[in-house]
């Protein structure tokens, strides 16, 4: 920041400007940031214009003088006061207070011509120039003869950076008799409908093509950016954008699309849960990734409590065996019944049936991470991957392996029968000797004689996986399964793009289809109508739960008759979707809440350079603390630690200004519960070495040589090892210290360019089993606190096709709640207070803050059920009635929260805005 | 069959009506500062007369005379001083007028929703009186201990023998009978009685109050 804009900055603060209001319509800003942008604005043009010397230094001076104080006048209490009332606010041109911060701003840019920039402040209002101001300054003493030009280009500028869209900007910087300066410039825009994450990178992508084709951006708005060039040049053209998508899509998903591919546990359903981020050149590195289920419980039961009449194991030890005899494929059906009875018959016969259980159990236990491989291979070589059917290509290649017949049995293996998989799958690998597969392994220096079954577990998966690359090498087909994803998505999103835009929407030709597409609902092929995002496309695919919530429920965008099922959605949808699942890293389950940042109404480059930066900071800090690599894993960032949250906002009320994001939003574990956390990891790491560090038979020294001996550490003393385990410090402990203190994504922070940042949820901020409403005002305390210290409009939703961006009316958005909005009072809640249209009273953005804060730690005060606490606490009818809810359960429990004044301030700010 | 009675409400003018609720709580509360209290720990016995003044306004049969002279005669039974001063009488009648001129504005379906408010907003008023008059003393007795001291924070906790408190601000109300007077060591009971002999103005604000701040 350059010395000058720091003290502006200094001095506007000191006149609260931050505080007050600079426009409310079309949208909401602080007169600080309205300044700030008619400066910035201003600057940058007279930059562009420096080589046309079109300005002397003097005049550039008074310039930027006359933009950042042009509306001096809006800070008189009658002015703020009028617009906070909703009525016809007084003219803002007031000639002492001109004179004063003119005289102030002089100073530090060194002007001498004070007249002229009290004539361009004056004159910047239509209103003010009456045919006796004009000859009053015609008379007046002026250094430049640009007098009137510099009030006009003050005015223009002024007029431009209230635009309430990039194409009016672009529009007004094309008329001369509205904007000053149009001989000099040339202008272009971008806009785009804003959908999601994937809005994020089309920003980004428009950005990069613009600035390649040497155009100077100076606005930023939710939907778009508006740039200025001395010289014509062309637009990006579709290509160069879809392209520049495409890179930037590719680079990140890249280091997370392997969990779209290789899920944590490999599933039974899906065990590829995103076919289409394949690729077939990763496949060694997916091999190396898998994973299986870990215990399964009913033979680890037995397994404690072994017992002959536990039928169900015996059964499953009988269909194994039959199974794994068989060279042929045989059904359960088929067995069940006389021939199953049979073979158990034969079997409680045998002398040695616990042992034979038990050791079967063993290997059901031991086998799962091999039969996760078989599982995975199984699905690479399905239909979904390759497009075509590839199995006869693969069969003898596999067979040679594995033996005759194990193909076939591989892909008759049923899903989660243990018995089954283990012997339709691993068996005939465990049956392998070294020396028939020794020359397409690395088998180190393995006896040849040896047979798999008796290899350690690590040796069996080494071996599994270059055998199954091998053969997974030797499938003989040309076109190879690619991931095309990133094109297929920039493709996809490009579609986004309103200007410059590809495609013209023929809007009868829309009706056409409309009236179609209600019977297509849940059908593949014809027109349809996306139920996400209203746009028609010709066909789609049927979603899935992973996809959609309740794909098959009703809607009435279908036909209400008929057969059931699943919603169709566009493809543009589909990919937006699995773009956000693909950076969030989740799979499974409904997509939480997403966080949007935007400019109130529009950012000036430097200004969106600043919040861009201050998110990257934060982006920087969040994912070290997210990391198991971090140095403090004490400490949190988690956006539902509202409690916590809350205390740190409470302890900087008077100063929050002065606070930082993290100083606010990171929250500390408690010490106590840590230690009890780390030592429990610990013995559940060591369960085999029984650490001695829990209960009377502790044994420090003893515990300190197994943690040396197993991790490679030297550590002689307790104390400092357990230092070092709670900073993180020690390597392979990772895991441990990742368990015990629970250190996990909560959130991701999408950001690339200052029009919009997006922080989608993964750890919702609503508690579970929570009322919504409650959630929604939890929702909305996180809203304030990101919107006060960013300086931007927060809004939290599932989707943000519910907001009406284009037609923002504050600060915070309130969560689609009823009852919420009914408490509140509007949809938006603004950095001041104000009467709405409905002639309702609309607290600030800061004392909704100070409210929800201190209800939020008078829940636990108060004991109300924590399903709706929040709203309990904020709707008591008066401060009274919290009181005595205090009261009574201070004598309930013992405590005496009522008997500190602390709770009577806390109770105070709640009443500030409800009761 | 009778015509349905149709009835609009009418906006209502929150904001005044606000205004006129925390006006009455403010008469209402100034005049129970001069109504001695025995004990805190109840909600009527903070409240006093005042209680029964709401109640008997939520009926408009009661006369603003019939209130006053109810009040009064409570007012005279109070246990520890029956005496009411020409002003408490002033602060009464000006608090109940007003009070009884509000419940003109207020609709059937309003008052006793309305009453009620007031009821529990003086309470909340009182009581945070009466927890900022103990922080006050609160104060008062550090800044005691800190002369005695010769702000030496340290010097304290050794003599007082107190492991648990880190700086002057983790000093409790100095309570007489409480626990936390009970299981303090000699010097510090010492000091506790000490500072009240030099306080007694202070003695008539704390009744059973210190024994809630243990």
């Amino acid at each position: 920041m350059s010395k000058q804009r720091e003290q502006l900055l200094k001095l506007f603060k000191k006149r609260e400007w931050h505080k007050k209001i600079g426009k409310t319509s079309p949208f909401n800003q602080t007169l600080l940031e309205h300044s700030l942008i008619t400066y910035d604005v201003v600057e940058k043009l007279l930059d562009l214009l420096k080589r046309e010397r079109v300005f002397s230094n003097e005049e550039e001076k008074i310039l930027l003088i006359s933009s950042i104080a042009h509306d001096v006048g809006k800070e008189k209490d009658e002015w703020q006061k009028a617009v906070k009332e909703n009525r016809k606010p007084p003219r803002h041109i007031d000639d002492g207070l001109t004179q004063e911060i003119v005289g102030q701003l002089s100073e530090i840019f060194g002007i001498e011509d004070a007249n002229t920039v009290i004539d361009a402040i004056k004159f910047h209002m239509a209103a003010t120039k009456t045919n006796g101001n004009i000859i009053s300054s015609i008379i007046t003493e002026h250094n430049t003869k640009k007098w009137k030009d510099i009030s006009n280009i003050i005015a223009s500028v002024d007029n431009l950076v209230s635009c309430p869209t990039p194409l009016e900007a672009h529009i007004l910087l094309n008329n001369p008799s509205r904007f000053s300066l149009a001989k000099y410039f040339y202008s272009t825009y971008y806009q785009i409908n804003i959908r999601g994450v994937s809005s994020t990178f089309l920003h980004k992508a428009c950005q990069q093509s613009y600035e390649e084709k040497e155009w100077t951006p100076i606005l930023y708005f939710p939907e778009g950016t508006i740039y200025v060039s001395l010289t014509q040049k062309d637009n990006p053209t579709s290509n160069e954008i879809i392209d520049k998508l495409k890179n930037l899509i590719e680079d990140n998903i890249k280091p997370n699309v392997i969990n779209g591919v290789v899920p944590q546990v490999i599933m039974d359903n899906k065990p590829i849960p995103r076919p289409e981020l394949f690729e077939y050149m990763e496949y060694k590195t997916y091999l190396e990734k898998i994973r299986g289920r870990k215990n399964p419980s009913e033979f680890q039961k037995f397994l404690k409590n072994p017992d002959l009449n536990n039928r169900k194991i015996l059964e499953s030890y009988t269909y194994f065996l039959i199974w794994d005899e068989e060279n042929d494929v045989i059904t359960k059906n088929k067995i069940k019944g006389e021939k199953l009875n049979e073979e158990i018959e034969k079997l409680e016969k045998s002398n040695n049936l616990l042992n034979l259980l038990k050791n079967y159990c063993h290997k059901i236990i031991e086998c799962q991470d091999e039969v996760a491989l078989f599982k995975f291979f199984k699905a690479s070589v399905g239909k979904e991957i390759w497009g075509i059917d590839i199995k006869e290509k693969v069969k003898p290649i596999y067979d040679v392996i594995f033996g005759e017949g194990s193909f076939k049995k591989l892909m008759s293996m049923s899903n989660n029968d243990y018995p089954h998989e283990f012997a339709y799958s691993v068996m005939p690998f465990w049956k392998l000797k070294i020396a028939e597969i020794s020359d397409k392994i690395n088998n180190g220096n393995l006896s040849r004689n040896l047979s798999i079954e008796n290899l350690e577990k690590r040796k069996r998966l080494n071996i599994l996986r270059e055998l199954l690359n091998w053969i997974w090498q030797g499938i003989g087909i040309k076109n190879k399964p690619e991931r095309k994803i990133s094109q297929k998505m920039a493709m996809y999103f490009s579609d986004d793009i309103v200007y410059p835009s590809m495609k013209k929407v023929d809007f009868s030709e829309e009706l056409k289809y409309y009236k179609e597409s209600k019977s297509n609902m849940k059908k593949e092929s014809g027109i349809h109508f996306c139920p996400i995002c209203n746009r028609f496309f010709d066909r789609g695919k049927r979603t899935t739960g992973d996809i959609v919530d309740n794909p098959e429920a009703f809607t009435n965008r279908a036909i209400s008759h008929g057969k059931p099922g699943k919603i169709v959605i566009c493809e543009t949808c589909r990919s937006e979707i699995y773009l956000k699942q693909i950076l969030t890293n989740k799979y499974n389950g409904s997509l939480d809440k997403t966080i949007y940042l935007f400019p109130q109404f529009n950012f000036s480059q430097q200004l969106g350079k600043e919040f861009i930066d201050k998110i990257f900071r934060i982006k920087q800090r969040t994912e070290s603390l997210m990391s198991e690599l971090t140095d403090n894993p004490e400490l949190r960032m988690d956006l539902s630690k509202t409690y916590n949250i809350a205390q740190n906002v409470s302890q900087y009320f008077n100063d929050i200004d002065t606070k930082n994001l993290e100083d606010l939003v990171i929250t500390r574990q408690k010490e106590g519960k840590i230690d009890k956390a780390l030592t429990d990891e610990l013995i559940k790491y060591f369960k085999e070495e029984e650490l001695p560090i829990k209960g009377k038979q502790r044994d420090y020294n003893k515990a300190l040589e197994i943690i040396n001996r197993e991790w490679g550490e030297d550590y002689k003393n307790w104390a400092v090892f357990w230092n070092d385990l709670k900073n993180n410090r020690i390597e392979l402990a990772r895991e441990v210290v990742k368990s015990a203190y629970k250190i996990r994504e909560t959130y991701k922070i999408i950001a690339q360019t200052p029009n919009m940042v997006m922080v989608p949820l993964i750890n919702p901020v609503k508690w579970e089993g929570e009322a919504d409403v409650n959630g929604a005002f939890r929702e909305l305390f996180i809203s304030i606190i990101l919107a006060l210290k960013l300086n931007c409009a927060v809004a939290m939703t599932d989707n943000i096709n519910k907001i009406d961006i284009e037609h923002r009316q504050g600060l915070v958005y309130v969560s689609e709640n009823h009852l919420v909005r009914q408490i509140i009072g509007d949809e938006w809640i603004r950095d001041y207070d104000y009467i709405n249209s409905k002639g309702k009273l609309i607290y600030s953005a800061e004392k909704w803050l100070m409210a929800i804060t201190s209800a939020i730690i008078l829940t636990l005060k108060t004991s109300y059920p924590d399903r709706t606490n929040l709203f309990e606490i904020l709707t008591a009818r008066t401060a009274g009635h919290l009181l005595r809810r205090i009261e009574t359960k201070d004598k309930d429990k013992k405590t005496n929260n009522a008997g500190y004044i602390e709770t009577y301030n806390l109770i105070e700010n709640i009443k500030e805005v409800t009761l | 069959m009778r015509q349905i009675i149709m009835v609009n409400p009418g906006d209502i003018d929150l904001k005044k009506r606000k205004e006129n609720i925390n006006n009455v709580v403010e008469k209402l509360s100034k005049y129970l500062d001069f109504y001695p209290v025995s004990s805190a720990s109840s909600k009527y016995s903070v409240m006093g007369p005042v209680s029964k003044i709401i109640e008997m306004a939520k009926h408009r049969k009661h006369t603003s005379e019939f209130i006053k002279a109810r009040a009064l005669r409570m007012h005279e039974m109070n246990k520890i001083s029956g005496y009411v001063s020409s002003e408490a009488i002033q602060s009464m009648e000006d608090a109940i007028d007003e009070l009884l001129k509000f419940r003109q504005e207020l609709s059937p379906t309003e008052l006793s929703k309305t009453m009620e408010m007031i009821d529990y907003s003086v309470y909340f008023s009182r009581r945070k009186k009466n927890i900022e008059e103990l922080e006050q003393i609160k104060k008062e007795f550090i800044e005691y201990l800190k002369e005695i001291y010769n702000n030496n924070f340290n010097d304290l906790k050794s003599k007082w023998e107190k492991q648990d408190i880190t700086d002057w601000n983790d000093i409790r109300f100095p309570t007489k009978t409480g626990k936390y007077f009970q299981e303090g060591n000699d010097t510090q009971k010492e000091d506790i009685k000490s500072f009240w002999q030099q306080h007694k103005d202070l003695e008539s604000k704390i009744i059973d109050e210190e024994v809630n701040n243990d």
